[in-house]
This record gives structure tokens, sequence and C-alpha cells, in this order.
């Protein structure tokens, strides 16, 4: 699937969520959904967001589209007797999207959805600077076991061939998205060292993707 | 041509100085191929790090709890109505085997509500023969029934109606951060703590919602250790 049909699905989608009815739903459902599914819903944000804050109100606005109506969860009717054109008749032009017993895949694909959404209304300069992937082409399927799966293998291969220094480095450069300098200040040692060592970390993944079946 | 470690060294240089950059020029380094493999390489692995770090970064749950359910209190009380409601028209049966055991309660309250009021038919029944069988003498009492009349006529989804009421918001072993958040965010006013170790302050506080924002203030600044004022609409945490 090329990256136009991908952003074309995703509109979809989203135009499908917004304009479903909210299914029979009460607060104890939305309680029940919020405090079993929230932690693997923020920390799916996280990971495309980097930004605490933001992950939270991407999670807070999913369930606020449940209550508002603009998303929905609903058990799937009996369809039981009836025709597929009686049936095809009776559903409204927008079905509801999430069943119940999906209700996980549901939320984390709103996640997702809205993180993307959030990625593109960034500046491409911040996206550039930050190492933010709003590439659907590419992304690990991040939500699914095999995608944990890889990012696991990404990171042993990380600690068994990246030195804890040079660990220690990518994590404050990248993830506390520190400047060079400012890494330099932190650990006592000069920017060029700080250099140098972000640079072999940066070498050593790219051969890690670019070994056998890990290109991108 | 650059070799694969002056490309290297070239992205870390432009990452750590972005502001150097046009966004033309930036669309220009994106375009060749393998800058923005690169790229969204580093991005995967900046994922998968940040995948590594999650176990020491849960969120407190209940905590975020309190605060979806405040500033969506309105919604989630209509929600919590037709619920009631949708039990009482014994439709609740559509709802999905997830929440079969929240619903096994309705359903047992349900069973105790039939069986009293099939006891209460009974009774009613058995009074009816017994008033029947022995007819007592006729009392000039019309004027009594009238007084009764008004009580039994009156529709149940009036008294529905009346203990709809703003019920109070209870925040049980909460720190002081969600709760002043929720508050705030029901009042639409900001929150800033001038005290940081006050954010972690943990407490059990009942707000009733219908209270002005100043009475709040005025019970929770009761509390030992508890120093909040309000200044150009924010809620300032000494």
């Amino acid at each position: 699937m090329t990256r136009k049909e991908m952003t074309n699905e995703r509109a979809q989608s989203d135009a499908r969520i917004n304009s479903a009815e909210r299914g029979g739903i009460g607060r104890s459902q939305i309680e029940n959904l919020f405090k079993t599914h929230y932690t693997q819903m923020y920390h799916l944000a996280l990971t495309l967001l980097f930004d605490e804050a933001e992950s939270k109100d991407v999670v807070s606005d999913v369930f606020a589209s449940l209550l508002s109506g603009k998303a929905a969860i609903k058990r799937e009717q009996s369809d039981a007797g009836i025709s597929s054109a009686e049936r095809e008749q009776a559903r409204p032009k927008v079905k509801v999207v999430m069943r119940a017993d999906n209700a996980k895949a549901f939320l984390l694909a709103s996640v997702r959805h809205r993180c993307l959404n959030v990625l593109q209304h960034k500046q491409v300069k911040e996206r550039f600077a930050r190492l933010l992937t709003e590439d659907t082409d590419t992304l690990i399927s991040d939500n699914t076991a095999e995608g944990q799966m890889q990012m696991e293998e990404l990171m042993r291969y990380v600690r068994n061939n990246l030195s804890p220094l040079e660990q220690k480095i990518f994590r404050m450069r990248y993830l506390r998205e520190m400047t060079c300098q400012e890494v330099a200040d932190a650990l006592n040692v000069s920017r060029p060292t700080v250099h140098a060592h972000l640079k072999q970390s940066v070498e050593k993944i790219r051969k890690y993707f670019n070994s056998n079946s890990k290109a991108i | 041509m650059m070799t694969e470690e002056q490309r290297i060294e070239w992205l870390l240089e432009l990452q750590d100085h972005p502001e150097q950059l046009t966004d033309e020029q930036l669309q220009q380094i994106l375009a060749d191929d393998e800058i923005r493999q690169l790229v969204l390489q580093l991005g995967i692995a900046k994922r998968a790090f940040k995948h590594d770090e999650l176990k020491s970064n849960t969120p407190d749950v209940d905590a975020e709890w309190e605060k979806f359910a405040a500033s969506h209190a309105e919604e989630l009380d209509a929600l919590n109505e037709a619920e009631r409601l949708r039990v009482g028209d014994g439709t609740s049966g559509i709802h999905k085997p997830r929440f079969h055991a929240y619903l096994s309660i309705h359903k047992i309250a349900a069973s105790f509500i039939g069986v009293l009021l099939a006891s209460g038919i009974a009774f009613a029944a058995i009074q009816v023969v017994r008033n029947i069988s022995t007819p007592k003498p006729q009392l000039p009492t019309t004027e009594q029934t009238t007084d009764i009349e008004p009580v039994t006529s009156l529709p149940a989804d009036t008294v529905q109606a009346d203990t709809i009421s703003v019920e109070p918001y209870i925040f049980n072993n909460v720190p002081l951060d969600s709760m002043l958040t929720a508050i705030a965010a029901a009042h639409r006013v900001q929150v800033e703590f001038e005290n940081d170790t006050a954010r972690q302050l943990r407490f059990h506080f009942v707000w009733k919602r219908e209270d002005s924002l100043t009475r709040v203030l005025e019970k929770l600044n009761t509390f030992e250790a508890v120093n909040i004022g309000i200044e150009d609409k924010t809620l300032v945490v000494r």
C-alpha cells in the first residue's frame, strides 16, 4: 500500500469515527475501558510523540470522542433470520466502528490515528530535529506483538553492540532531546567527544537495519 | 558524492542546529533517499529506546481517570442517567459479554424488584378478595380518598427527576496536583504550584460541584499544609 493510500484510508477512517453514532455505552463501561486500556494507549502515544503531556491529551481525546458520540462501541447485533439486503437497508450509512470484543484494537488504532494527525501538524523542521517518524510506510506495526518483538530485537542488538556510554549519549541526545553541547556539559566531556560517540552509535544502528531483512 | 560516514556527520550537525536551515533547504535534504532513510531508521531506533523505557513510566491510571471524569462530569452524568433508564427498560440485555459481571448485579437487583412486585401484587390480591368477601359498612369518608389520590397518581419519573442532582465528587487519596487540575478545569482557571512538594499531598476530599470556587478553596485550605490562593484566574499553591 502506498503512503497516499494509507493517508486516504486514515482520513476515511477518521470520517467514519467522527460521524458514527454513539452506541449503548454507559459511564461504567467508559470507566472500565479507561482503566483497562489507559496504560497501553498512553505507552503507544509516547512511542510516537515522545511527550507525556501530548500523549495524555491524545488518550483523553479518544475517550472524550466516545463520550461526545463521535466514536462508538457497540455490540454486534444479531443478524440471524435477516436477509443480507434487509440487513444492508437497516444498517445506518455510517456504521459504528467498534465492537466491544475488539475494544482494545479500536482504542489503540484511535490513539495511533490521533498521534499521526498530531505529527502531521508539526513543522517539518521539528519532525526532522526530534526524529518524529510519521511515515506510515515504514512504521513498525507498533500495537502488535510482532511490532513489539521488532523493537525488543533492536534493543537487544543495541545492548550487545553499543557501549553503555554510547547508549547513554543516544538517550540524552534523542530521548531527552539535549543538544550535543548540553550532553557534553552534563557528562563533562568535549562536544567533539559526544559527536564521535553519537556517530558510532548511528553507524551501528544503520548497520543493523542494512543487514539482511532489516532494511526498510 | 558523499560517503556514508560524511552523510552521518552532516546529518548529526544539521539535527543539532535545525534553526539554521530554511524549510526549502530541509525539503531538498530530505529529498535525498539515503538521508531520508537514515532519518527514518534513527526515528525507529528512538522509538525502540522509548519502548524500552516504558516499564519505568507507568501512569497513575486512577488519578488520570479522576481528572478525566471531573473534566467530563456532565457528559458522564448524562450517560449514567441513560444507563439507569436503559436498565429500567430491561434493554440492558443488549450489552456484551465483557460487561456481564457488571450486568449480573443489575439482573440480581431486577430479580429482587420482580419478586417484591409479585409479592406486592399477591398481597394486594388477597386484600381485594378479603374486602369483597367481608364487605365493610360504608363510612362517610369520601373526603379522605381525595387526600390520598395525589400521592398515588404521582408519575414515577417525577421522583426520578427530583433525584437528578449534581452528586458530590469524592477524591479518595488523590494527589493535590490531580485534584486541582480537575477542579480548575471545571471552573476554567489555571493551576500554578509555587510549592512543588504540595503536588504529591494526598488526602480525601469531597468536592461539591455546586459550590463556588471560593467555597471549594476555603474547604481545601482547612487542611493543614495546604495554602491555595487565586490570582487572576490562576490557582496558586504556596
